[in-house]
């Protein structure tokens, strides 16, 4: 038992919870927070991989991956609240449930 | 000691993000979902990662903070659903997933060293100090350049959805009131300190552009959150200035480098020109993050009331 | 050299942002004809002189990136190139329509962005690079279907982009698990380090289900309909013709050249095969009993898409080596026949869109005589998508069926017959509506010859294409970078 083996394992349960989350929940927000939780356990493991404890150091490769994934994500993230938005405005409803919505006309 | 302060931390991530997944009232997730982001960021400074720490604290729990709270408040607040957020069915094939997960993971070599060898070598072939900034700058600038992209193609996005062409005359939050707007009058200078301090850092020290720009945009933010348009009362010329040049400094770069040495994106001898990209990218992360938050609401009707 | 393939774009998107009015439709069209360009003068030179690799900054594979350009990516660089410029030239009048207009400038720079993006995809030599790149793709083509602004698209995009999110994360802890095994991040080199074991089947299976949620294979088809239907008629080309196969060549990318060595791959591409199948007769299926334009075409991608996965068993299970290497160009065969006239489908539907202002199908009573071009268009599109000869699809099936044949696995063969029953009803049932007779005076608008043209030239491209089988085959036998060519390669 080690300080990555906590990390990883915690990283992949965080993405697993947060994978949960994006194909139960119906609310938009928080199919977005759960994105972002399945981020953060993305993340973790990177940075479990990078961590030494002792001699060499911390490996900079994975730190340069998860501060470039962060911005991603937060870039995705402010994307995604700003469609979920407009469709609320839009719709008024704040899901995405499927509506068999023919424009026939 | 250390191993406790792991599985405590661990622990503690795993029980808050099942509380985010299964909470059924909104605001309870969004508020989990920042206490998620400094937990983690106490993780970052445990595993010796200042720099994701740092960006973590500013763009997770707080950046993403406010766009989430702002977003609650844009949608309709409908009420919690009656049944369990978290179906059985699902619960047991993502059980599955996360022991297979968990089994792959004790595969990991003990003695696995990644690319630090490779990394530690070529610092001296480089002029940044700081492995993680040469990282980022140099040896993997492609990456930073595309990732500049997604920023700017996410502004993009959200003004195509907006149909707006630039961000003045955003929606703005009601006026603070005087005792937050001593707070931020306090804050403010201090965080633009503290942004262009880190910039100036990343050469030789945990810092640089990311860490620096994403701690300019939660001063932009706050700044609007008081209710001052911030970059929205910027001439839109010079907007679109702020908002291009971390992306443009890096096609610049491309081109300069591929039809002087051949080699796109190799750093000239001359310390100047990796300086200006990275300046430039502090700015334009800052302003897409403070566009992003400010464009999101779409734009104030002033004719409505 | 490849790296102009990138820069072009690039800097037309900035561009486009800036300018306004007839400037931004120049920049657009001269970066489009300038990357056309640039593709065709990187695909002679592949052609002649074989792969390139270069290496980004000057630091070479394990620490910096690498662009690399083989067989494979230029015969996708090429197809990118073909619908890219006619979707631009079709563009330029589609948004001078009053109510396009608003939406130039977004429209231009974030395809001129996707564009770019798509050409860096199939450049791609780094796997964490490729995340970078997926999610550049991801956000562009989610902000292209939004520009629609109606309830339906927004809610489709988000859907895409929700979707296309998750594949990303997946894609990015496969990208980990790579880097604890490997200790490194170029694909070419984890695919020479021979790694095998617990941690690479890890990776291989989280990425391949990321790319194949992105690719709308049959489980994950669900995001696809609303989000190619609902979208502006060029944009719903890009996004099937281009978009789609990105994330079908990194499947590829990844599956021969990162896991070459992974023991998994062969029971795993039974299962791609069989999800194949299924997408290929019940995608096919579906687009049979829609009653709009765009949603038939749009269901058709989810069998056409189909066709491609059949790739994995037959390459990975079959002895013969020469079998091996028909399957495999079938495959690539199938995804850029169907890229070229799946485009030229959408365009021809967004030209009936805004000659009749519906898709549905009874509003194109008679558009054979009011539309002739456009009818002649959706004919021939419709003939490579069957497979009829002589078209690329032809010479795609014709070669898919002769290799399932050789490799014994029957139950395959249902794909090529079965699936082209289906194509055919489907297309029978577009075209025998254009020769209906219908209400006078219920059609038409005018719409721009330019419109009709560029849809036209790529459904003839789709059917030309089956007359250059021999360069293509060649580009994808003796021009792929395969580390270890006795594996899949002889």
């Amino acid at each position: 038992m080690n300080s990555l083996l906590i990390y990883s394992i915690t990283a992949t349960s965080l993405f697993t919870i947060g994978l949960m989350g994006l194909a139960a929940h119906p609310n938009l927000i928080r199919k977005i927070i759960s994105l972002n939780i399945m981020a953060g356990g993305v993340f973790l493991f990177l940075i479990s991989l990078a961590y030494h404890p002792d001699d060499p150091g911390v490996d900079p490769v994975p730190q340069a991956m998860v501060l470039t994934g962060i911005v991603v994500t937060i870039s995705a993230t402010a994307f995604a609240l700003c469609l979920a938005r407009r469709i609320t405005e839009i719709t008024g409803s704040s899901r995405l449930e499927d509506k068999p919505e023919d424009t026939d006309s | 000691m250390n191993l406790a302060f792991d599985l405590l931390v661990g622990l503690s991530l795993v029980w808050v993000a099942w509380r985010i997944v299964g909470s059924r009232d909104h605001f309870q997730a969004v508020v989990l979902f920042i206490t998620f982001g400094l937990i983690l960021s106490l993780a970052w400074t445990r595993l010796q990662s200042p720099d994701i720490a740092i960006a973590e604290a500013a763009v997770g729990a707080g950046l993403a903070g406010v766009l989430f709270m702002d977003a609650l408040g844009g949608l309709s607040s409908s009420p919690g659903s009656p049944r369990p957020a978290v179906p059985l069915t699902l619960l047991f094939p993502c059980l599955i997933l996360a022991s297979i997960m968990a089994i792959a993971v004790l595969f990991v070599p003990e003695d696995f060293l990644g690319l630090i060898p490779v990394v530690h070598g070529a610092l001296t072939d480089t002029s940044l100090e700081y492995p993680v900034t040469a990282v980022l700058l140099d040896f993997r600038a492609y990456d930073t350049w595309l990732e500049l992209g997604v920023l700017l193609v996410a502004v993009l996005g959200v003004m195509g959805i907006r149909r707006i062409g630039s961000i003045s005359g955003s929606r703005l939050p009601a006026p603070a009131d005087p005792v937050g707007r001593w707070i931020i009058r306090i804050l403010l200078p201090i965080m633009v300190l503290i942004g262009g301090y880190l910039l100036w850092l990343g050469a030789f020290a945990p810092g640089g552009a990311f860490q620096g720009g994403v701690v300019l945009a939660a001063a932009g933010v706050m700044l609007w959150q008081a209710g001052h348009p911030s970059l929205g009362l910027l001439p839109r010329l010079w907007w679109i200035v702020l908002l291009f040049c971390g992306f443009l400094s890096f096609l610049i770069l491309a081109f300069w480098s591929l039809f002087h040495s051949g080699r796109m994106l190799a750093h000239p001898e001359n310390k100047l020109w990796i300086l200006g990209v990275e300046y430039a990218a502090t700015i334009s992360i800052a302003t897409c993050l403070i566009s992003l938050v400010l464009a999101s609401p779409g734009r104030c009707r002033v004719r409505d009331n | 050299m490849p790296e102009l393939l990138v820069l072009i774009p690039f800097t037309a998107a900035l561009l486009c942002f800036i300018l306004k009015g007839v400037l931004r439709s120049l920049a657009a069209l001269l970066g489009a004809s300038l990357t056309f360009s640039a593709s065709a003068l990187l695909a002679a030179d592949v052609y002649q002189n074989g792969a390139i690799r270069i290496s980004l900054g000057g630091w070479d594979a394990p620490l910096g990136i690498g662009l690399s350009a083989d067989g494979l990516s230029v015969i996708f660089l090429l197809l990118t190139a073909i619908v890219g410029l006619m979707v631009s030239i079709y563009c330029v009048p589609f948004f001078s329509g009053l109510h396009e207009q608003p939406l130039a400038r977004h429209f231009w720079s974030l395809w001129m962005f996707l564009w770019g993006s798509l050409n860096s995809l199939f450049l791609v030599s780094d796997v964490f690079n490729a995340y970078v790149v997926l999610e550049l793709v991801s956000i562009s083509a989610a902000a292209l279907a939004a520009l629609s602004g109606t309830a339906a698209s927004l809610r489709a995009a988000l859907r895409y982009f929700l979707t296309a999110m998750a594949g990303s994360m997946a894609f990015l802890l496969g990208v980990g698990f790579i880097y604890a095994q490997a200790g490194t991040l170029d694909m070419f080199l984890v695919g020479s380090s021979g790694g095998d074991g617990p941690l690479m089947a890890m990776a291989l299976g989280l990425m391949t289900v990321g790319l194949i949620m992105k690719s709308a294979l049959f489980p994950f088809h669900f995001w696809l309909p609303p989000a190619h239907g609902e979208a502006k008629a060029p944009v719903s080309a890009i996004l099937s013709a281009l978009v789609m196969k990105g994330s079908f060549f990194l499947l590829l990318r990844i599956w021969f050249n990162v896991f070459q060595d992974s023991s998994l791959t062969v029971h795993a591409a039974s299962v791609l095969g069989f999800l194949g199948l299924f997408a290929v007769i019940w995608g096919s299926y579906q687009a049979i009993i829609q009653s709009r334009l765009k949603l038939i075409i749009a269901y058709s991608s989810i069998g056409q898409m189909g066709y491609l996965f059949l790739l994995f068993p037959l390459v990975l299970t079959t002895v013969d080596a020469a079998w091996k290497i028909e399957a495999w160009t079938a495959c690539v065969f199938q995804a850029v026949s169907h890229g070229l006239a799946k485009a030229s489908l959408f365009l021809a539907a967004g030209n009936l869109i805004q000659a009749s202002g519906t898709d549905n199908l009874r509003s194109m009573r008679n558009i054979a005589g009011s539309l002739p071009m456009t009818t002649f268009t959706l004919a021939l599109a419709g003939i490579s998508l069957m497979g009829l000869p002589p078209s690329g699809g032809f010479v795609a099936k014709w070669m898919l069926l002769q290799s399932i044949l050789a490799s014994g696995q029957w139950w395959l063969a249902a794909a090529p017959i079965l699936g082209g029953l289906l194509t055919a009803g489907y297309i029978f049932k577009i075209l025998s509506q254009a020769f209906v007779p219908g209400a006078e005076g219920a059609c038409c608008k005018p719409v721009c010859f330019v419109m009709e043209k560029a849809a036209l030239v790529l459904a003839i491209f789709s059917i030309l294409i089956g007359f250059r089988a021999e360069e293509v085959i060649f580009l994808l036998t003796d021009r792929i970078c395969a580390a270890n060519p006795g594996g899949f390669w002889p």
